[in-house]
Order: C-alpha cells, then sequence, then structure tokens
C-alpha cells in the first residue's frame, strides 16, 4: 500500500509532549514491544485460521452509519423548537448554557 | 449468515479438519433490536422536539414542556453526580444526599407526569431497571 | 447560511480539495492550537441516508490523511465561524486529551445480544453502609454505561491492542449493549480472528463490525 502524498508542511499529531519519540515516517508502524513467541505451525493452522472479515450485508453497514453519526449518547441534546398555535417560534438550545459547576472557578 | 471465504492455504489432505470456525451467527430478532435502538437515534438526530402550546389544553402543554425541562436538567445532574462520583471529588455523605436528592425528584416528575394524563414518552422518560410505566 | 463542522484535528492539518457533504469547500478554522474543519453550507443539509454516506466517506478521507482526529456528529453546526469557534474553544483540552488517544486508531463496534432478560446485577457496593441515594447513583451509572463483566475474556484476550473502550446500555432486548472499542489502525482483521476465537458464554451472541473512524472516541462536545 503506497503511503498517502505528504505535503511539506503536513504535521500530522497534535503538538503535544509524547513520551517516547515516533518516526516521522509516513506508513503506520506498530508500538516497538516484546512479542511471545508466535505458537507452532500447527496450532497456527488448525486453532488460529487467519479470519477475514465477512463482507457486511448493506444494511449491516447502513446501520453503523447511522449509529456512528447520530449516535449522540445519552442526554446530550437540549433543544427544543418551542410554538404557540402550530407556529414555530422560538429555538431552544439548552446545550449551550451549561458546564460542570466545578469546573468554573478555574 | 454466509459461509466464510476459504483461506487459500493449500492444507495437505491427510491433516485432520480444523476445529469448528465460529461464525459469528445473530438471530433475527438480534437484527431487528439494532435496527429498532438505531432508528431511535436517528429519529431524535433528525429534529428537535417539538412543543406547542395547545390552546385547547394549555394547563397540559405547560406541564409537558415543565416536566420535559425538569426531567432534562435531573439527566444532566445525575450524569454530573456520577461523574462525581467516579472521580471521587464526592464525599459519601454528599453521594448519598445527591442520590436520595434526584431518586426524590425522579419520582416526582413521574408522579406529576402520571396524574395528568402526560405519557412519559412524552418527556423522553427512561425509567431504566424499572422498565417502562406504560 | 450556516458554518458545518465535519471534525476537530491537530494544528497545522489542511483539508486540501476535499469538499463537503454539500460541495462546499472545506475550511481549516483555527480553534485555539486545534483546527476544526467545517464548510459552509446554505441550508442545513438533510439527514438522508445519502447525506449520512456522504458524510462518513468524508469522514474516511479525512481519517487516512492524518493520524488523530475527532468526527463531529452529524448535523454539528453554527450560524458563522466565530460562533463555532466559540463554542468549541472551552472543549480544546477534552478534545486534545481525545486526540492523543485515538491517535494512529480505528474503532470496531461490537454489540452484544442475550436471550435471557437481565438480572440485576449485584452493585459495585462501595461499604456495606451504603444508603438508598447511593445505591440509586450506583443504579444509574450501571444503566448508563454498564460494565459488563461478561466481556472480561474478550478485554483480556484483546490486551494490548484495546487502547479504550466505550459503552452504550440498550433498552432494546435482545440488544444488551453497544460497544466501541479503540484499537490501533490495521488490527481490524486480528481483532475478528480474537473475537471468533473466544468461547460465548451461553444465551450471548456478539457481532463486530468496523474499522470506523474513531466516532465514539470524539468528546460529547462534538455531537
Amino acid at each position: 500500500m503506497s503511503p498517502p502524498k505528504s505535503r511539506l508542511p503536513h504535521p500530522k499529531r497534535p503538538a503535544l509532549p509524547r513520551a517516547a519519540p515516533r518516526s516521522t515516517v509516513v506508513t503506520r508502524a506498530p508500538k516497538p514491544r516484546k512479542r511471545p513467541a508466535p505458537p507452532p505451525l500447527s496450532q497456527r493452522l488448525v486453532g488460529m485460521k487467519p479470519v477475514e472479515p465477512e463482507p457486511l450485508p448493506r444494511e449491516q453497514s447502513l446501520l453503523d452509519v447511522v449509529d456512528n453519526l447520530l449516535n449522540k449518547g445519552v442526554v446530550i441534546s437540549g433543544d427544543a423548537v418551542l410554538g404557540v398555535a402550530d407556529v414555530d417560534l422560538v429555538y431552544l438550545k439548552l446545550s449551550a448554557l451549561l458546564c460542570a459547576a466545578d469546573k468554573l472557578s478555574r | 449468515m454466509t459461509p466464510r471465504k476459504k483461506s487459500t492455504a493449500r492444507a495437505p489432505r491427510t491433516k485432520p479438519k480444523p476445529a469448528v470456525q465460529r461464525v459469528q451467527v445473530i438471530e433475527p430478532a438480534d437484527l431487528t433490536a439494532l435496527r429498532t435502538e438505531i432508528s431511535s437515534w436517528a429519529e431524535q438526530g433528525q429534529s428537535a422536539p417539538r412543543w406547542n402550546a395547545d390552546p385547547d389544553d394549555v394547563q397540559r402543554s405547560v406541564l409537558r414542556l415543565v416536566l420535559a425541562l425538569v426531567e432534562f436538567i435531573r439527566r444532566l445532574l445525575e450524569r454530573q453526580a456520577i461523574r462525581r462520583m467516579e472521580e471521587g471529588s464526592l464525599s459519601a455523605e454528599e453521594t448519598e444526599r445527591v442520590g436520595l436528592a434526584l431518586m426524590r425528584l425522579e419520582e416526582t416528575v413521574h408522579g406529576l407526569a402520571v396524574r395528568f394524563g402526560i405519557n412519559p414518552e412524552e418527556l423522553n422518560l427512561d425509567l431504566g431497571p424499572l422498565g417502562r410505566l406504560m | 447560511m450556516a458554518f458545518y463542522l465535519y471534525a476537530i484535528a491537530p494544528a497545522g492539518t489542511k483539508p486540501g480539495r476535499l469538499r463537503g457533504i454539500s460541495a462546499e469547500p472545506l475550511k481549516a478554522l483555527a480553534v485555539d492550537g486545534l483546527v476544526a474543519i467545517a464548510g459552509e453550507v446554505e441550508a442545513l443539509p438533510a439527514a438522508t441516508v445519502d447525506a449520512l454516506q456522504a458524510q462518513d466517506l468524508l469522514i474516511r478521507a479525512l481519517a487516512a490523511r492524518m493520524d488523530a482526529l475527532l468526527p463531529a456528529r452529524f448535523g454539528t453546526q453554527e450560524r458563522s465561524a466565530a460562533a463555532l469557534v466559540a463554542r468549541l474553544e472551552p472543549h480544546v483540552e477534552a478534545f486534545t486529551r481525545a486526540l492523543v488517544e485515538v491517535q494512529g486508531c480505528e474503532q470496531m463496534n461490537l454489540r452484544l445480544f442475550v436471550d435471557a432478560p437481565a438480572r440485576p446485577k449485584p452493585l459495585r457496593r462501595r461499604s456495606p453502609r451504603d444508603g438508598a441515594g447511593t445505591r440509586y447513583l450506583l443504579r444509574a451509572q450501571e444503566r448508563l454505561s454498564p460494565s459488563l463483566p461478561e466481556l472480561d475474556p474478550l478485554r483480556a484476550a484483546l490486551g494490548d491492542l484495546l487502547h479504550a473502550e466505550r459503552v452504550k446500555g440498550s433498552n432494546q432486548p435482545p440488544l444488551r449493549a453497544s460497544v466501541s472499542h479503540l484499537i490501533p489502525r490495521g488490527s481490524a482483521v486480528r481483532y475478528q480472528a480474537l473475537l471468533a476465537g473466544l468461547d460465548r458464554p451461553e444465551g450471548t451472541r456478539w457481532l463486530a463490525t468496523g474499522p470506523f473512524p474513531p466516532y465514539a472516541f470524539a468528546p460529547e462536545a462534538l455531537s
């Protein structure tokens, strides 16, 4: 897989203090860590067959798109449209007014 | 569910059959439940709920709005209380007091809704482990 | 007129020639050290299947170009660029933490289905003297974010692969919960393999889909 074109300057990370230095190579290298010895060949073929992700039925992938993009979690939106006599008059947006009280003093 | 594609690795015929593959099987009821759950999010995400003062039943309309607002704030308080409890920035005594107050607040809102013939669904109320009232 | 938000990204990110779901050119708004990728639209896009899929494709295209990205939910918009920046600025600290968390990672969605109705779980009691109020909060906590001990074997099997988890309980039996797992990019096949190799508890099923950009790991402020 060819790496995406890089344009200078093209920083890819937030400028934050980091514990370990990172390479600037575009391909995604795994984190260096100790790996256990690979299982013997027989076990690899029998018990640990490489599994390809099943191609998703169209509806399943659509469900994921909707869930990912529309699911706002619990009680986030306090929006409502207020009106009288079937006429919408006011858009109420509660979410903008509230923040955690213990953070106010900062 | 359709069977997985076979791997292209050649295995000698004398080898014993591989262990039964655990295919990801779900029931039709699972998919229905998933669809229902996600479409409820989709409906909420489409547009803000509407509140309209009905001139023929002003009292009920007003109460519905008031209770919905109180319930919204109550849920926010509850989530914040849980967050603080998890963080450890609430003492045991504070946790107990806040929990009792939220519990009583929920009972009050419910009681008022039922008394005035308002379906808790209209307030978007979720009774959690108690299940749905109606 | 509205400014429609697609994602938050690290400083210096440029959307290049990508276009938004209303075919509008994308802009990178500076938000106190981070960047909000947004587009100026005439009208708020309707939440149709096509629009949702278009936004998903755009987010995937953006995610392919950068290590860290926080996707916004569909329909996140403000009247003007200034209003959008003002809305996002108070949350920059949370966004920065989230960007570090999702860096180099993607998301798998795992749904858990259970046949038997959920028995009331033993509460995470802190002390035997917990009063009714405390128990109420503990129940609410479990309802909002179920601990799902039945996933412990999977969590153990995933080991280092599992960077973070988000759980959403469900009221639609047999769906018990929707879980999102944050894994390093490129490990989806390994995730599925580990999942397939585990014994499921009797009467439960699970279904993993993905990988996706890290939607569930974007802070609530992006909803």
